[in-house]
């Protein structure tokens, strides 16, 4: 069952190749507005996904593998979204990659997205480490009787 | 809402495993002939690129958009790549947040399809017809070449460093290109639109300030 999953990453990592995201340039030349092939591939994109949605809320569709109704809930707004997004974008630019690109790119041969790849890895970690540390100091501040065993 | 009692038995036989490749195979098969026929579309404002056969942004658009939908209507899992990375960290390290057991799983559907990308830009460059498309190569096309430090690991640092803020920044957002924009702006979702706008402006910031100095 989780084969067909590499199959969904084979396709968009084609996908995506064809048009044009794995190109660094193409991303540098999207931001000095001198190329729209970007935003062109994004907006149909999200058009094709706005009216599928669309459909397959109206068909009160079940997903198909596993029998339960499909749930159309979007991701939750957090607390850092805002500055998270922002932060995102600027490493977006610096690199002409994002997490998506960056592997397919090394696919191709493009050997500077190990950096890139590399980077994502660092600041997962460092996130992943940070994040916990910070929400079992909330549990300890929240329950100071108590040891925190795991 | 019948529908599914129709496909459903149809799934189940289509996607036994070994089927999977083959139909995987069919695809690609297909998805190369209609990039030949497509293979001199000219992108507006052409330069030189590492290969030249890009189909027009809303072929390409329209396709993923289906893939997505696809994905989201077969297993109720929306396309998404950012969350792989803490999966791939919780295969090497349990310290952390990477305990949780969703994140050491071996084998979480995301790590398939992480697994799937690198193959699949393998595939788009074979298939390409500029014999150059798969040559081994630090290069990142004359634009990032012109304005990134010529020192390789001065040019490497930078990379791993906007590697990084991608990365802190991804999981502060919960999500990235695709998972944000690609997915959640289809769903209309509020934070994913908000976190799409300010992608799109972080981008824009670094870029211009990037090659303010060179244009």
């Amino acid at each position: 069952m989780k084969f067909i999953f590499l199959f969904f990453g084979i396709l968009f990592g084609f996908l995506l190749s064809r048009g044009g995201a794995t190109t660094f340039d193409m991303h540098a030349r999207l931001f000095l507005f001198e190329n729209f092939q970007l935003l062109w591939v994004i907006a149909s994109a999200v058009s094709v996904g706005i009216i599928g949605v669309l459909i397959l809320k109206w068909l009160r569709a079940r997903a198909l593998l596993l029998d339960i109704p499909l749930q159309f809930e979007g991701k939750a707004m957090r607390r850092y979204l805002a500055p998270g997004a922002l932060l995102f974008g600027v490493g977006w630019g610096l690199t002409g990659s994002c997490p998506g690109t960056a592997p397919v790119m090394l696919g191709e041969g493009k050997l500077a997205t190990l950096f890139t790849l590399g980077g994502i890895f660092l600041g997962t970690y460092v996130y992943g480490i940070l994040a916990h540390r910070k929400r079992q100091a909330v549990c300890v501040s929240l329950t100071p009787s108590m040891k925190v065993t795991s | 809402m019948h529908l599914n009692i129709i496909l459903k038995p149809l799934m189940f036989s289509v996607l036994h495993p070994l089927w999977v490749h083959t139909i995987a195979l069919f695809v690609l098969a297909f998805l190369a002939m209609l990039q030949n026929s497509l293979s001199h579309v000219t992108v507006p404002g052409e330069f030189s690129m590492s290969h030249s056969i890009l189909w027009p942004g809303w072929l390409a658009g329209l396709a993923i958009g289906l893939l997505a939908l696809t994905q989201l209507w077969l297993s109720n899992r929306q396309l998404g790549v950012s969350q792989s990375y803490g999966h791939l960290c919780g295969l090497i390290s349990r310290a952390g947040t990477f305990r949780r057991s969703e994140l050491a799983a071996t084998d979480h559907w995301l790590l398939w399809f992480f697994l799937g990308l690198p193959l699949g830009g393998f595939i788009a460059a074979v298939t390409a017809s500029d014999a150059d498309s798969l040559a081994l190569t630090f290069s990142m096309g004359e634009m990032y070449d012109r304005v990134l430090p010529q020192t390789f690991w001065l040019k490497g640092l930078i990379l791993t460093g906007g590697g990084a803020l991608m990365g802190v920044g991804a999981r502060l957002a919960g999500g990235c290109t695709s998972g944000h924009v690609i997915s959640g702006c289809a769903l209309l979702n509020p934070p994913s639109l908000l976190a799409g706008a300010l992608f799109f402006a972080g981008g824009l910031a670094a870029v211009q300030m990037l090659f303010a100095s060179f244009i």
